[in-house]
């Protein structure tokens, strides 16, 4: 406000904008890059260059990905485990959390020891697995959702949330004789909108990223989600046996038409990524909101 | 003191059944909030609390047919190999090796990012850097480790790019220990330093602005504000931060380096969590890689758990 600044002061200014444009840049950059060169024909994708744009686009990438079933099966299955995941994470979750809440709660500290024990200590890779295909999970889609389904974290959020609704608004509904269950589903849950849409999106992109839960309990080729296909076309382990219709004979077609993998590898990378991209408005902010939920204590 | 305690012993009886009525009616009362916690409390026992259990079998000689209840004890055997082998030291001084490198690197790098954003006057500038800023973390290292191979790649990378105008030899940088280690440790800031410096902007927005308004009247120009008020502010959560990330120093980022790393350079990439995973998951050894997660685990809650404790005595409250 009319403050005066000194010369110093203002190429700092300078310096720091241009600084941390660039560091915006340096991440933009590599996504980029892979956009052009989804669109880019397949010569020019391989070419030695910074791909900032391509002079003659074409869909050649997208067309050939979308061929067959690969990718919907991929984005059905990655669906399928976000949305049971999601359900199953928010309700059961929220369900613990509210009588934890509840200070008259019989045992109330042994539940919650219970809980919170789990954020700093596991059985470990090898016993949860072994748990896994003892219980027949392994190869089915409840290997991806049911071992994952409620969290510590999660849960502490919540009942921090529920501390916080003042005890008046559940007692009207009690002196006319509503039982916990009515006021949970129809007064707390109704409440508790912002608080359950922080965890829902963070169990949507903790399902849409997951990777190493279907690495390891799905064996068959049925069962394949978005992020293992897309690591089967970055490592080309699945191109040299011929196994991925990606890219099998994707060096030079029958008709002559060349694809590279690049481009292929980049469309399907953008494929991937694209509803996280667009629901990165929402998740920026609820995150965010989350994180200061998480840091101001219950 | 003797009277007391036989008041007591006669007493029992009655007041035992008193105390016992009055927990079955608590719980009468309460068994709908129970039914809420029916799911969950199965869930726990299920899929944490069963594993936990599951560790036994770092003690048993794993025989698949009889399970792990089963099994005939091995004692400590897996323990004692743990100790005598050299490739769980390899595999332990990887790991720290890679966490202080983080740390050293990588911790203060969210700190002068919210310290630089917070002096960009524009807001909507401001806006735009912070909204970028954040993207990567909300993308699995599947899909990052595309990028990077991409941008490393000799002919058509960045790096080939620039190698090329220069006249210089390329490489594969990801074959090579050097390179290896300085490529995690580039990707792991480039991919969470926006989102690690949310709570410090929190933090400095928390400041009140009556001691910059003082510091000003005082003719503290803005670089003398920001390290005789924004620095001395954060202090407080920059510790309980550095606090946190020591005691998980023995998590070295399993999902990164699973992704990028390859047999080649094993020798400086290969962290506890992907030995367990190939000894265990792709080798069979069970039980040993079952004790060597054990140990880790141990070791890291005791870690955690004094973190927790050293954070809740500077802060008189703990983190949940």
């Amino acid at each position: 406000m009319g403050i005066r600044k000194s010369r110093a002061e203002k190429l700092f200014d300078i310096g720091n904008a241009a600084l941390l444009i660039l560091a915006s840049v340096t991440i933009l950059y590599p996504f980029w890059q892979q956009l052009v060169i989804s669109f880019s024909q397949p010569a020019e994708a391989q070419r030695i260059g910074l791909h900032l744009y391509t002079a003659q686009p074409t869909l050649d990438a997208y067309k050939r990905i979308f061929q067959g079933n690969t990718i919907f099966d991929a984005y059905y299955w990655t669906i399928l485990r976000t949305v049971l995941g999601t359900v199953l994470t928010v309700l059961v979750t929220s369900m613990l959390a509210y009588p934890l809440a509840k200070t008259y709660l019989w045992a109330r500290k042994f539940w919650m020891w219970m809980v919170v024990f789990t954020m700093f200590f596991s059985g470990g890779l090898i016993p949860m697995y072994l748990l896994v295909k003892n219980l027949h999970l392994t190869n089915t889609i409840w290997a991806l959702v049911l071992p994952g389904v409620a969290s510590a974290w999660n849960i502490i959020i919540l009942r921090n949330f529920f501390y916080s609704i003042p005890e008046e608004l559940e007692e009207s509904a009690r002196m006319d004789g509503a039982n916990d269950l009515y006021v949970f589903f129809r007064i707390i849950v109704p409440l508790s909108a912002p608080v359950m849409a922080t965890v829902t999106l963070w169990t949507i992109v903790h399902h849409w990223n997951a990777w190493f839960d279907a690495l390891i309990y799905i064996t068959g080729n049925e069962i394949k989600v978005l992020q293992i296909l897309l690591r089967e076309v970055l490592n080309d382990a699945s191109q040299m046996s011929g196994l991925n219709p990606l890219l099998a004979g994707s060096e030079a077609d029958m008709d002559g038409q060349h694809y590279t993998s690049e481009s292929i590898k980049a469309a399907i990378l953008m494929v991937v990524i694209l509803p996280i991209v667009c629901v990165y408005p929402f998740l920026q902010k609820y995150f965010v909101k989350g994180i200061m939920i998480g840091a101001v204590k219950g | 003191m003797h009277t007391s305690m036989a008041e007591t012993g006669a007493n029992r009886p009655p007041a035992a059944a008193s105390r016992l009525s009055r927990t079955m009616i608590k719980l009468r009362r309460q068994k709908y909030l129970f039914l809420l916690m029916l799911p969950g409390i199965v869930y726990f026992v299920i899929f944490k609390y069963i594993p936990i259990y599951g560790v036994v079998l770092a003690f048993k000689e794993f025989n698949p047919m009889d399970g792990i209840l089963g099994s005939p004890w091995a004692g400590l055997k897996y323990f004692e190999r743990i100790f005598v082998s050299d490739s769980v030291l390899q595999v332990l001084y990887n790991t720290l090796r890679i966490s202080f490198l983080k740390i050293a690197l990588g911790f203060p790098a969210p700190i002068l990012f919210a310290l630089l954003l917070n002096e960009i006057m524009n807001n909507k500038l401001k806006r735009i850097i912070q909204t970028i800023s954040y993207l990567p973390h909300f993308l699995s290292w599947v899909v990052i480790s595309g990028l990077v191979f991409q941008l490393l790649s000799p002919s058509y990378g960045l790096y080939g790019y620039i190698y090329d105008l220069m006249g210089w030899k390329t490489e594969v940088l990801l074959s090579k220990p050097g390179s290896f280690l300085a490529i995690i440790v580039t990707s792991d800031i480039w991919k969470e330093f926006g989102y690690g410096s949310i709570i410090y902007l929190a933090a400095i927005a928390g400041i009140s602005s009556e001691m910059y308004e003082a510091a000003k009247i005082d003719g503290a120009g803005r670089f003398k504000q920001i390290f005789y008020i924004t620095l001395p502010s954060l202090l407080p959560v920059i510790s309980i931060m550095f606090v946190l990330r020591l005691g998980n120093v023995l998590d070295a980022g399993f999902d990164q380096i699973f992704n990028l790393y390859n047999p080649v350079v094993y020798g400086v990439a290969d962290i506890i969590d992907t030995y367990v995973y190939r000894i265990g998951l792709a080798d069979f050894q069970y039980s040993f890689g079952t004790a060597v997660g054990l140990c880790q685990g141990v070791v890291a809650l005791v870690l955690v758990v004094s973190a927790n404790w050293i954070v809740r005595k500077m802060t008189d409250h703990s983190i949940w």
